[in-house]
């Protein structure tokens, strides 16, 4: 028993002592750590964040935030009509053969700005073994990969789609906002709601169209990440199964891969190219399609995937021999092939790009200015089909005789060109090339040339596109009315409203509810500060509860900037026409 | 016999039989005590004795999720999680509010909704508790930092003058060491540190740029006895400076050089957002794009990552928020999958 009682004793010391210098070391248990050895150092310095380079993003030498890369490429700092996504770098040709599998590895074409500096950002999407989609894509997570990023956390390196800022400036987007918070009015395209792109308004499809109608509306409908096309801000060239699926004949002169070859325009010595190196040419396939007084060139880009979408370069019409020994690039929007200079002529097949075409200046800075250039309305009308009235008829413009507002084509019209000599076209309605059952109801026109900032009475700063093309006068440069003149891309919320309220719309004093201002009228809704908004009172609110519809400005603002029917206009402020 | 021996001798000095039983027992009821505090507070103390220490640490191996519980309980798109007082909270961003789970991730509540008053959130991001457990909740697009009770009650926005006007910018991050909450700021592109009592800036490191020192969009910081950790995110590395804010080193686990105007990067630590240290010192990194989580040793040697883009256990889509506890327990929200998964050492 006493051997029992000292043995029992004995042992619970030692369990004791045991347990507690395990114990001894514990801090309070289930808190996030503290991490490394306990020591504890003082903070009495610290270094200060003053001074040193501002970095602005602007093209100036050492200001840009990334680097030298993006100061050689204009495309990044967009100030001469290139693209945030748009190349323009050239090279020497290779001299051995297929150094470039067009269209496929084509160098130049940035893949979604610096993305494609760490490979292993390619597994965000894609999976090499394991992929439950086509294309080796990982699951339906495309809006969900790209709010990673464009949700504001990546702060000022690019843009914040989802509470409406540029970088982490206040500045406002200019394509609005995909509202996530909660607000008396809001309106997006749907990119979180698994609605389909058949539910477009103004997309009258048929049951045998063979575009993307079905498929669920998301980020990469309208934006594809790998910069194919050299599109302004990443737009898709093939949205909606477009450049695959428009009508044959009319819109462009290649709708079938490898049932027929076209030959390619020299352009070497094109102002709108850069002069190729000493012993070599510079091919471009020039579309029998482009905006009209566009001052574009008429040169096209190509859409290379989804597979099989390759561009096939021959050196005769029957495709008998391929092409050997050049170099593909993308420049101002075009595919370029540069090759020796004996080489007399070459021939592609492949499907045509949907061009789309913008200019970004102060590129990601609080001071960005977009002004839009061409390719919007087919973009948008590629799903809202029946409100694309814009598009280009392709035969000869002397049979055209009537502009799509009604107005004569005049005898100089007909001599319009582009800044490269070629002959511009008439626009017609979009019933001529796209797919889709074209319904028929008057409908406000896009396209259509509304003259110099001030001309007819319109207000300096709407969002037209802006074209410059030749007359036989000489160069003219004009506003294009446009599907983005009246609407954003993304959406709109209260806050970017009123942020876009506060700058006012085209000069015209709307208040943020886009109601006129009425000598001694009652002051209107207004927001405060922390965007709420209140009612005069006893007034019936004039808030549009039924959603935004993505316009520029609320309810009907967006028609006043041109047809202010305030007091004194009468309603006839545009003179050209009597709207 | 030697323990009759011992006896004799305690018999000697006086100390008797009975004595010696109660001594016995005094000491058992002392152990049982001890154990009964071991288990309500719910640590084993014989744990980290039995746990080997390697010379090269082995990935943590995963638990559990958390995917949020009962009706309208579902995560949407967890930024940050933090654990205080075996509770873990987590900021449930796209609901607007923190999600508070038990040590076994059991829902206990959750507080906060839509919008830009008290205790309301427009983006709640970085989540870190201080020594009384209070909760301090970054809100991004609102641009505070707002303390709450354990339980979620409202307290006051931190750091904000009279005038509602404070020194913290655009936060992202947040972590608690020696008094000191530490700001990840993607306005400033600096780590802010604020003294908790007086709620004034004491210390600032890094401003926008790509050298050393410099940041593109921290997303989280953490901060041991001798060593700031930043995620420095656009810039695909984690870098290291000492407390007093100079800066030590890069961790990347690869060839990446944000000066380089070619250089194609291999960095393992692409889009790093949450970075935590564990009582092994190995540091943890959440790589966004990569849909990993990488681990460097404490003189930033890479390790290994664990992890890979899926939906399945162990798994992750666009992992991004980190916490490691003194438990060794390493969190992290997987905003994608919209749950946070567990793992341990």
């Amino acid at each position: 028993m006493k051997k029992l009682s000292i043995v029992a004793a004995l042992t619970l010391t030692f369990v004791l002592v045991f347990a507690m210098s395990a114990l001894a070391a514990l801090t309070p248990p289930g808190t996030a750590t503290q991490g490394g050895s306990q020591t504890t150092s003082t903070t009495a310095n610290y270094s200060s964040p003053t001074g040193g380079t501002t970095f602005n993003n602007d093209g100036a030498a050492g200001q840009d935030l990334y680097g030298p890369a993006n100061q050689a490429n204009t495309a990044w700092s967009a100030i001469s009509g290139f693209t945030a996504n748009q190349n323009v770098v050239g090279g020497a040709p290779s001299t051995t053969g297929d150094s470039v599998v067009a269209g496929y590895n084509t160098p130049v074409t940035r893949i979604h700005s610096n993305y494609a500096k760490n490979t292993n950002a390619c597994a965000s999407c894609h999976a090499t073994h394991t992929a439950v989609g086509k294309d080796l894509l990982q699951w339906n997570g495309e809006t969900e990969t790209c709010m990673a990023c464009h949700d504001g956390t990546a702060g000022v390196a690019t843009y914040d789609v989802s509470s409406g800022h540029i970088g982490s400036s206040t500045a406002i987007t200019n394509g609005g906002v995909f509202p996530t918070v909660n607000q008396t009015s809001k309106s997006m395209h749907d990119v979180f709601g698994g609605v389909d792109i058949k539910a477009a308004p103004g997309g009258n499809f048929g049951s045998s169209d063979p575009n993307t109608w079905g498929a669920e509306f998301n980020c990469v409908s309208c934006h594809n990440p790998h910069g194919m096309g050299a599109n302004f801000r990443i737009l898709n060239p093939n949205v909606n199964g477009f450049a695959d699926n428009h009508k044959a004949g009319t819109y462009n002169t290649i709708t079938k891969k490898f049932t027929a070859a076209v030959a390619m325009t020299d352009v070497s010595t094109k102002p709108s190219f850069a002069a190729p190196a000493t012993g070599y040419k510079k091919f471009a396939y020039k579309a029998q399609y482009r905006d009209v007084y566009s001052g574009n060139p008429f040169y096209a880009n190509f859409v290379t995937a989804p597979y099989p979408h390759k561009v096939s370069l021959f050196t005769d019409a029957a495709m008998a021999t391929a092409l050997t020994g050049y170099t593909a690039s993308v420049e101002n929007g075009a595919y370029i092939v540069t090759v020796p200079d004996t080489t007399t002529a070459v021939y592609v097949t492949g499907y045509v790009a949907l061009p789309v075409k913008g200019n970004i200046n102060g590129y990601l800075t609080a001071n960005e200015q977009v002004t839009y250039v061409n390719g919007f309305n087919d973009f948008c009308g590629a799903c809202h089909v029946d409100y694309n009235t814009s598009m280009y008829y392709t035969g000869s413009p002397t049979s055209m005789t009537t502009n799509t507002d009604g107005t004569p084509v005049t005898a100089a019209q007909k001599t319009y060109t582009d800044l490269d000599g070629n002959k511009i076209l008439i626009p017609r309605h979009a019933v001529d090339f796209a797919t889709g059952v074209y319904t028929q109801a008057y409908r406000h026109t896009v396209g259509f040339d509304a003259g110099a900032d001030g001309h007819g009475g319109l207000p300096a700063g709407l969002q037209f596109e802006v074209r410059t093309y030749k007359t036989t006068t000489g160069t003219v440069t004009s506003n294009f009315m446009s599907c983005m003149t009246c609407h954003v891309a993304h959406g709109t919320d209260d806050a970017w409203w009123q942020a876009y309220g506060q700058k006012t719309y085209a000069g015209v004093a709307l208040n943020a509810f886009g109601a006129l201002p009425q000598p001694g009228a009652a002051a209107a809704e207004v927001f405060s500060a922390d965007n709420t908004h209140t009612t005069p009172a006893g007034s019936a609110t004039t808030f549009n509860t039924r959603g935004s519809n993505l316009k520029r400005v609320p309810n009907m603002g967006a028609c006043e900037a041109c047809h202010n029917k305030a007091s004194g206009a009468m309603g006839y402020n545009i003179s050209t026409n009597n709207y | 016999m030697a323990t009759t021996g011992v006896l004799k001798r305690l018999n000697q000095k006086g100390i008797s039989k009975k004595n010696f039983r109660r001594l016995a027992i005094l000491l058992l009821l002392l152990i049982v005590a001890l154990f009964i505090i071991s288990y309500f507070i719910g640590y084993n103390p014989l744990k980290p004795i039995l746990q080997p220490l390697t010379l090269y640490p082995s990935p943590p191996a995963y638990i559990f999720s958390i995917y949020g519980q009962g009706a309208d309980g579902q995560l949407k798109k967890p930024m940050g999680v933090t654990v205080a007082n075996s509770r873990i909270y987590i900021t449930d961003t796209s609901n607007f509010r923190v999600q508070v789970f038990d040590y076994n991730g059991k829902a206990l509540f959750k507080f906060g909704k839509d919008g830009k008053g008290q205790g309301e959130f427009q983006f709640p991001y970085g989540i870190a508790a201080d020594s009384n457990n209070q909760i301090y909740v970054a809100d991004m697009w609102a641009n505070n930092v707002q303390v709450f009770t354990p339980e979620g009650k409202f307290i006051k926005y931190f750091a904000r003058d009279k005038q509602g006007k404070s020194e913290i910018g655009k936060p992202t991050g947040l972590f608690i060491r020696d008094g000191k909450l530490y700001e990840a700021d993607l306005e400033s592109n600096s780590i802010k540190a604020f003294d908790i009592a007086t709620e004034k800036k004491v210390q600032e490191i890094g401003r926008l740029g790509k050298g050393n020192g410099q940041f593109v969009a921290p997303n989280s910081v953490a901060v041991t006895s001798d060593k700031i950790y930043v995620g420095d995110s656009q810039n695909d590395r984690i870098q290291v400076f000492s407390t007093d804010g100079k800066f030590l080193y890069v961790m990347d686990g690869g060839t990446n050089a944000p000066n380089s105007t070619s250089a194609v990067s291999n960095a393992k630590t692409l889009t790093v957002r949450g970075v935590g240290v564990d009582g092994r010192g190995v540091v943890y990194g959440a790589s966004l794009l990569g849909n990993y989580v990488c681990g460097f040793d404490s003189k930033g040697k890479y390790l290994w990552a664990f992890g890979q883009q899926g939906l399945e256990d162990g798994q992750f889509y666009l992992p991004n928020g980190l916490c490691v506890d003194n438990q060794g327990r390493i969190y992290v929200t997987d905003q994608g999958n919209n749950r946070v998964s567990v793992w341990e050492n």
